[in-house]
């Protein structure tokens, strides 16, 4: 049986005042069975993806409470795994269709997070850490960073280096009128942002953003078909990895993702990753495979991954440009290939683009969720 | 909400490396912190102690460099809000 995305929705993302969950929720549910073409009553299982409702809403029923939002009449419930969310609900999603137990799936990624305070949320975005790491006052900026000065010290990257991702990430959110920050930066501007954690800068972190993601995941005969899903897992404390400058969940869900999808490297044309900070981003194209590591780095700075270049990589602007709703980011992942390998990707569109990759990452690596999606099948 | 009860429980754990030295293998300085750690900008070192990697704060506020000796001593960690309990840990001196 192949399990395919039958209709996908992206709210905007950005700091969105004037809308909250159930807003959110409302306009990428019905978004997304609007671009199916298929009726509520059709949905037979709602799958929310969320991470900060407890802590920023006081709301930890999110599944009943968005089948009731909207107004679908079918088993519902929310799935968890810190900024992985998304990608976890989509397997789940496409295990559910596999298996019988469901016909049409909802998936909807969704986050509210700009009603807090920095600090509130930089403690929120913690509880996907282990309790030493929250104990040494580390923050999440700080824990990439510890991967980033290490990085640096094995393979000479530099501060410069990094400003290069979010330079790229921001000239593909230009193309994109849904991205939180839809306009270009140089490298001057990108180094010369206040410093968050040493060395990473404002520019090496993705913002705090509001929005969600919807697919809807069925079999059937049309729309792009899900050909891999796959899932790792390591421990969420960095300091119990074997390494700091590669995320283990990465490579482990990719071997297996390629394997079951029956793609290599050479076959892919468009990927988003999980650039929740730039150095995430270089160590991500080098853990996919798409580059030695060591050398991702020079490869972004080279022009590999850029629009024009052999792999596209974030061509929605990835997290840092386009934003991070912690919970919606692996569904928006699915959202952006989807529209890609259907044609519908705007100025940003690859042209004939016809398998597309996906890395989603919880916490520093605790989680690691692959996709591999076909077009024209 | 820190309780007494959790912090005992916990205290093992937490005092586990008093007194232990190790080697500096990455660090880093946050200047943005959480709720809890308002005294910001602090160090933040992981430090290789024998065969384990473990996180915590550095007491200087001299910057280390990879590889630079330290030594666990036992510190209060992070600002107690009001109604809280006062939560003693270890943290990392240059030796």
């Amino acid at each position: 049986m192949r399990v395919r995305v039958i209709g996908e929705y992206q709210t905007r993302f950005g700091e969105l005042w004037n809308k909250g969950l159930k807003e959110l929720v409302v306009e990428a549910g019905e978004g997304a069975l609007k671009a199916a073409r298929v009726k509520k009553q059709a949905v037979d299982l709602v799958i929310v993806s969320n991470m900060l409702g407890e802590r920023f809403e006081n709301q930890g029923h999110l599944g009943a409470m968005a089948a009731e939002w909207l107004g679908i009449k079918a088993k519902a419930w929310r799935v968890e795994g810190a900024c992985a969310s998304g990608g976890l609900a989509i397997h789940q999603a496409v295990m559910a269709v596999k298996s019988g137990m469901a016909k049409k799936v909802l998936v909807v990624g969704v986050e509210k997070m700009t009603d807090k305070s920095t600090k509130e949320v930089t403690e929120g975005l913690m509880a996907a850490a282990s309790e030493e790491e929250r104990r040494a006052g580390l923050t999440f900026v700080g824990l990439y960073a510890l991967m980033a000065r290490k990085y640096f010290e094995e393979f000479g990257a530099t501060k410069e280096d990094l400003a290069y991702v979010a330079v790229k990430n921001h000239a593909h959110a230009a193309m994109n009128p849904k991205a939180q920050y839809p306009f270009t930066v140089d490298v001057e501007k990108a180094l010369g942002s206040f410093c968050i954690a040493e060395p990473l800068g404002l520019f090496d972190c993705s913002p705090v953003t509001d929005g969600a993601a919807a697919v809807l995941v069925g079999s059937g005969e049309t729309g792009v078909v899900i050909a891999a899903s796959e899932v790792a897992t390591d421990s969420p404390g960095l300091n119990r990895r074997k390494s700091l400058v590669e995320l283990q969940v990465t490579k482990a869900a990719a071997k297996k993702a390629y394997e079951a999808a029956g793609v290599g490297i050479k076959k892919v044309d468009v990927v988003e990753v999980h650039d929740c900070f730039t150095i995430a981003e270089i160590m991500a194209v080098e853990d996919l495979g798409f580059c030695k590591k060591g050398e991702g780095f020079k490869a972004i700075k080279e022009g590999l991954f850029s629009f024009k270049g052999r792999w596209p990589v974030n061509l929605s602007g990835g997290l840092k440009a386009c934003g991070h709703p912690v919970g919606a980011t692996g569904v928006k992942q699915i959202v952006e290939i989807s529209k890609q390998l259907k044609g519908e990707a705007g100025a940003r569109q690859v042209k004939g683009a016809k398998v597309g990759l996906t890395q989603n990452i919880g916490g520093s690596g605790g989680t690691g969720v692959v996709h591999i999606l076909k077009g024209g099948q | 909400m820190k309780s007494a009860a959790k912090l005992w429980r916990e205290r093992g754990e937490r005092l586990k490396y008093a007194g232990k030295r190790g080697a500096v293998v990455s660090w880093t300085k946050i200047l943005e912190s959480p709720v809890g750690f308002e005294a910001d900008p602090y160090i933040v070192v992981m430090v290789r102690v024998g065969k384990e990697i473990v996180v915590g704060q550095l007491t200087d506020l001299e910057e280390p460099v990879i590889g630079e000796k330290v030594v666990a001593v036992i510190r209060r960690l992070g600002i107690a809000q009001k109604g809280e309990v006062l939560e003693y840990g270890v943290k990392w001196k240059k030796a």
